[in-house]
């Protein structure tokens, strides 16, 4: 009897090590556990790690080789001509490599930016302001979450190319600019962006506010002065997702924009790997993969504290 | 609390008039900006679902579209498209439990794999979060197209790597030689699901699960530790503790998570549109690549709109049946 | 820290968008359709040269890369020094997005001034009013073209494109492991049986000439039914079926199945002038061509596609763009795209100075000119299905055969 007693509260103790959160400087792991975690854990950082090691070796094979024959990391011959040639010459069309990247990062900076400065009145509204038909305005945002962008396609085509401007004796066509896109992108991710911040919004105590307002405060200043500095890590977050979704945004683009000098990176990758593309340049698609995947990694690195936080505490309450 | 409370209420509304518009002035830019790109081309698709519309009506000079009413919705719904191998009701079952399959596994993977990293006094703790954020962070048409690369049959490295584990096996590779995403046949022949919606499940899974633990993490660390200890003193085992005070906990945090991973799941357009194309003979299409091929192939653009109606039915429906189903069972009381 | 974080964020971006929207209006000046002074449109201007600078926007779906992209830049770069005053913009866009591209445009009132393409959606597009007729433009130089680039963009009577390239599919073998070159649908299969590999494409349009030629089939009837299920098409279809049993390989991947052909895994390859350039590459002396198999139906009749340069209808430079296109179609173009590209031009005053671009060019005159009808356009899927299901098992020939004539029936309302 007593031994069943202590052996399952041995295995429970072991077990419960796994179910119970860390809150740092506790007890140290016993060495079974340990190496046994770290071998799973390890297992699944080598599958995560997997194919991004392969887009890399492609990426240094000389060849545009689509048949390595072999699992090799590091290609024989590996050099970074594939990454020359994409930098000199990343599409058939007329535009430099640079001119795309600053096209990629004013674009997703201004969509990121645009969707949470519009986004964050709206969302505190919801979150805190009681008017009428406040449950019907929160249900028709929700809504157009579930309807894809890529099903507005022909309307907002349609729509912004109505907006023509003559500038000088040219003429400025909404649609076909990275304006326009970047208006398209906007539909979807402003709703996204209300719902999150609202999400995060309801987990900041209002008694913050309300003591600000008994101190003296408008509603705007408490807004302005208490909660907006609160919120940073939901901001940071929601805008690095409205990067993050516009940066690897290619449909509209080409739906919408015909002069090469607004083109933008993930375009030019597009161009490389369409339906019909004869044979891929795979060596030269995988460097331009890694050049266009190492912009986000940056601004999530530099953004991660603040977008760790704003995911982990804002979804806790939902 | 009170006192405050409505000290707030009435800065906030209150008789004068600029006060009692405060909440529509905060609500003016974003609805301003979503009225004009976003409801009204929903309410222009909503339209174009009702005609025939199509390339001859783009012009703004050319004539207006036949009004249909429900014929398109009609059409879909009986499967006489003319397009071959399309069964609308096959690919909403196939939709769906692609969506359902994959949530599920993105969801348990991720508690999982949360709790493990939870653990006290685990080494290198900070080299594995980092590490698994990288599906996050890389764009998705790049997973798709690399992915397709290592599925190959011939010198994908998936079929190269299941060829080394079987010589250290001793199994022969020719069993490796697995066609992963042209294969029609049925691998297991009662499950009506092609190898292609498995490398998809594959990839999707690797795509998905890190954005699942990272919710689920922050989760756990806000759960109080006394929680744990006052189980331990009742008795309860370590199992007992994960399903009895983890797992509901995890709860609030892990529905809204799993509602975005359902209405993003569902639409999963690049990964599929690259990675299979919507499989061989359409075996692995969803609602929206169909969507998608009217427009880019065919250009019907009526139909396409009625598509997207029905996708924004469904999911409606599927997002309130899970409010639903949650609240219903919400039980908890901390 | 966490303030000046984001001002210091929120500036960089803030100046960012500053500089792009400065930068914009002047590199956006050149928008595709332009209101111009009508002189260059005075019938005169092409025979003296017309000083007054034009400007005009073409596009292409060539691959990146591939020897066709390299013909076009080739041709401007002389046609600007023969015509210093016109300035050509040439966009490249993605196959797959060019035909949705040009028609959302040019419906939507803009668009580039042409852009080439084989006549695939020629039917469509007319009926749409997409591109624009050019009797009037051509009218008096079109010597030296072929009456099969004529008819195959042109629809009941009028011109659309001025056409270029002629396409059909052959079969590329490798000399230095293939003696004697199938002629006949046995001699194929004894080849393979010996061995020897073959790469097909499980698709319609490059199955076409089997189905129809060699076996003897016909896909649609006057009225515009679908009527492959009377014979012809079936004993392709098993024909197929056999040719993959005995060891053909059939591949839906482009991209892989040219590798696989180009590295020497491969014999043989079917597949069309497109890849000639860049398999003489790979290859050298050891490509060879030939048409594709006679069967005992006859000939293989594979489809014949025409390039050509299609003209917009809301242009106001059409004339500038139709003398630009009859020059990258004309003698002198063409014989860049003979050589450079390898492609088979439908020209009777170029002759190839590669024997396999003239076996192409033999290849496409023998060949079904693709028809226009709506009808004919339901036929890629039910049909690629088809090929795709019979190479998978998927059911008998007569079966498969009759499911698709019977989508195409539906589909097209018959």
């Amino acid at each position: 009897m007593s031994e069943l007693a202590t052996s399952r509260s041995r295995s429970g103790a072991w077990f419960s090590r796994f179910s119970r959160p860390s809150r740092g400087g506790g007890r140290r792991l016993p060495l079974l556990q340990q190496l046994l975690l770290q071998l799973v854990l390890g297992l699944v950082a080598l599958t995560v790690l997997y194919p991004v090691l392969w887009i890399l070796s492609l990426s240094f094979d000389p060849t545009d080789n689509l048949r390595p024959t072999e699992l090799r990391l590091i290609p024989p011959g590996a050099s970074v001509r594939a990454y020359e040639k994409v930098i000199e010459q990343p599409t058939p069309n007329p535009v430099s490599f640079a001119r795309l990247a600053f096209n990629s990062l004013r674009l997703s900076g201004g969509v990121a930016l645009a969707s949470v400065a519009v986004a964050v009145t709206a969302a505190y509204a919801f979150s805190r302001l009681r008017f009428k038909g406040r449950q019907v305005l929160m249900l028709m945002v929700l809504t157009v979450l579930m309807l894809p962008s890529i099903a507005t396609l022909a309307a907002l085509f349609v729509l912004l190319n109505r907006v023509q401007i003559p500038i000088g004796d040219g003429l400025f066509n909404l649609r076909n600019s990275l304006w326009g896109v970047g208006l398209a992108v906007l539909s979807t991710q402003l709703p996204f962006a209300i719902w999150n911040l609202k999400g995060y919004l309801d987990t900041i105590p209002r008694e913050l506010e309300e003591a600000a307002v008994i101190d003296g405060c408008t509603v705007n200043q408490a807004f302005l002065r208490v909660t907006l500095p609160l919120s940073v890590p939901a901001l940071a977050v929601t805008g690095f997702l409205g990067f993050m979704s516009t940066w690897s945004e290619f449909a509209i683009s080409w739906q919408f924009l015909t002069n090469p000098q607004d083109f933008t990176l993930t375009m030019s990758l597009y161009n490389m790997v369409g339906q019909y593309a004869g044979s891929v340049p795979w060596s030269r698609f995988a460097a331009m993969a890694i050049l266009i995947a190492l912009p986000v990694s940056a601004v999530y690195l530099y953004l991660q504290k603040y977008i760790l936080s704003g995911l982990t505490i804002g979804s806790v309450k939902g | 609390m009170a006192t405050t409370e409505s000290a707030f209420q009435a800065a906030a509304g209150g008789k004068r008039l600029t006060k009692r518009l405060s909440p529509y002035l905060y609500l003016l830019p974003a609805l301003l900006v979503m009225v004009v790109i976003t409801f009204y081309p929903m309410g222009f698709q909503a339209y174009m679902s009702l005609t025939d519309y199509g390339i001859k009506n783009l012009r703004f000079d050319a004539p207006l579209p036949d009004f249909l009413a429900l014929k398109n919705y009609i059409r879909i719904a009986t499967t006489d498209l003319g397009l071959s191998n399309f069964d609308f009701w096959k690919m909403l079952g196939f939709n769906l439990w692609w969506t359902f399959s994959n949530v599920i596994v993105h969801v348990s993977m991720g508690i999982v794999i949360a709790v493990a990293l939870n653990t006290e006094g685990l080494w290198f703790k900070r080299i594995y979060r980092a590490i698994f954020i990288v599906p996050i962070i890389i764009p998705q048409i790049i997973i798709a197209n690399v992915f397709r690369n290592m599925f190959d049959p011939d010198y994908g490295a998936i079929n190269q790597g299941l060829t080394l584990l079987g010589q250290l096996l001793r199994i022969s590779p020719e069993l490796f030689q697995i066609r992963w995403i042209d294969q029609v046949d049925f691998p297991i022949s009662w499950l009506p699901l092609t190898l292609s919606y498995f490398a998809l499940l594959i990839t999707n899974v690797w795509l998905g699960w890190p954005f699942m633990t990272i919710v689920a993490t922050g989760a756990l660390q806000s759960i109080p530790r006394e929680l744990y200890e006052a189980a331990e003193i009742d008795g309860a085992s370590g199992p007992q503790q994960f399903w009895r005070v983890t797992l509901p906990l995890l709860r609030p945090a892990m529905v809204p998570a799993a509602v975005y991973g359902i209405v993003v799941t569902f639409n999963l357009f690049t990964l599929i549109y690259f990675l299979s194309g919507g499989g061989p003979i359409r075996r692995t299409e969803i609602l929206l690549t169909a969507a998608f091929r009217l427009i880019n192939e065919q250009r019907l653009y009526g139909l396409a709109a009625a598509f997207s109606v029905y996708i924004f039915l469904i999911l409606l429906g599927l997002t309130l049946l899970t409010n639903y189903i949650t609240r219903a069972t919400e039980s908890y009381d901390v | 820290m966490k303030k000046q974080l984001w001002i210091g964020l929120s500036m960089m971006l803030l100046a960012a968008l500053v500089l792009g929207a400065c930068g914009t209006p002047a590199t956006e000046a050149p928008a595709p359709v332009e209101p111009q002074p009508a002189a260059t449109e005075a019938p005169a201007a092409t025979e003296a040269p017309a000083m007054e600078p034009v400007e005009l926007t073409i596009w292409h779906g060539y691959h990146t890369g591939e020897a066709e992209e390299q013909t076009v830049n080739q041709i401007l770069e002389a046609y600007k020094v023969a015509h210093p005053e016109v300035t050509v913009n040439v966009l490249a866009v993605p196959f797959d997005q060019l035909f949705n591209k040009w028609e959302t445009e040019v419906a939507a009132g803009g668009g580039p001034d042409m852009f080439t393409a084989p006549n695939d959606n020629l039917g469509n597009e007319i009926r749409g009013g997409l591109v624009a007729a050019i009797d009037e433009l051509v009218a008096g130089k079109l010597d030296g073209f072929t009456q099969l680039g004529i008819d195959g963009v042109s629809y009941e009577g009028k011109m659309y494109a001025v056409p270029g390239i002629a396409k059909a599919v052959g079969l590329f073998y490798n000399k230095s492991t293939i003696a004697s070159p199938p002629t006949t649908t046995d001699e194929l299969m004894a080849l393979v049986k010996e061995g020897k590999k073959v790469i097909f494409r499980p698709y319609g349009y490059h199955l076409f000439g089997i189905f129809t030629g060699a076996f003897g089939g016909t896909l649609l009837d006057e009225t515009g039914k679908c009527v492959a299920d009377q014979g012809g098409f079936a004993d392709a279809f098993a024909y197929l079926a056999e040719l993959q049993a005995a060891g053909a390989m059939f591949e839906p991947d482009e991209g892989k199945a040219n590798t696989m052909f180009m590295q020497g895994e491969a014999d043989m390859i079917l597949t069309g002038p497109w890849m000639l350039g860049t398999f003489k590459e790979a290859l050298g002396d050891n490509l060879g061509a030939v048409p594709l198999p006679t069967g005992p139906g006859g000939t293989a009749t594979p489809l014949t596609g025409i390039d050509g340069w299609y003209i917009n209808p809301n242009s106001t430079k059409q004339q500038a763009a139709v003398d630009l296109a009859l020059y990258m179609f004309g003698p002198e173009g063409a014989k860049v795209y003979s050589d450079v590209a390898g492609s088979p031009m439908a020209r009777t005053d170029v002759t190839a100075s590669d024997p396999l671009v003239a076996e192409f060019a033999a290849i496409a005159s023998a060949g079904f000119p693709r028809p226009q009808s709506v009808e004919f356009g339901a036929w890629w899927g039910a049909f690629d299905d088809a090929s795709k299901k019979l190479l998978e098992n998927q059911g008998t020939p007569a079966e498969l055969v009759a499911a698709a004539c019977a989508s195409m029936n539906t589909a097209n309302n018959k």
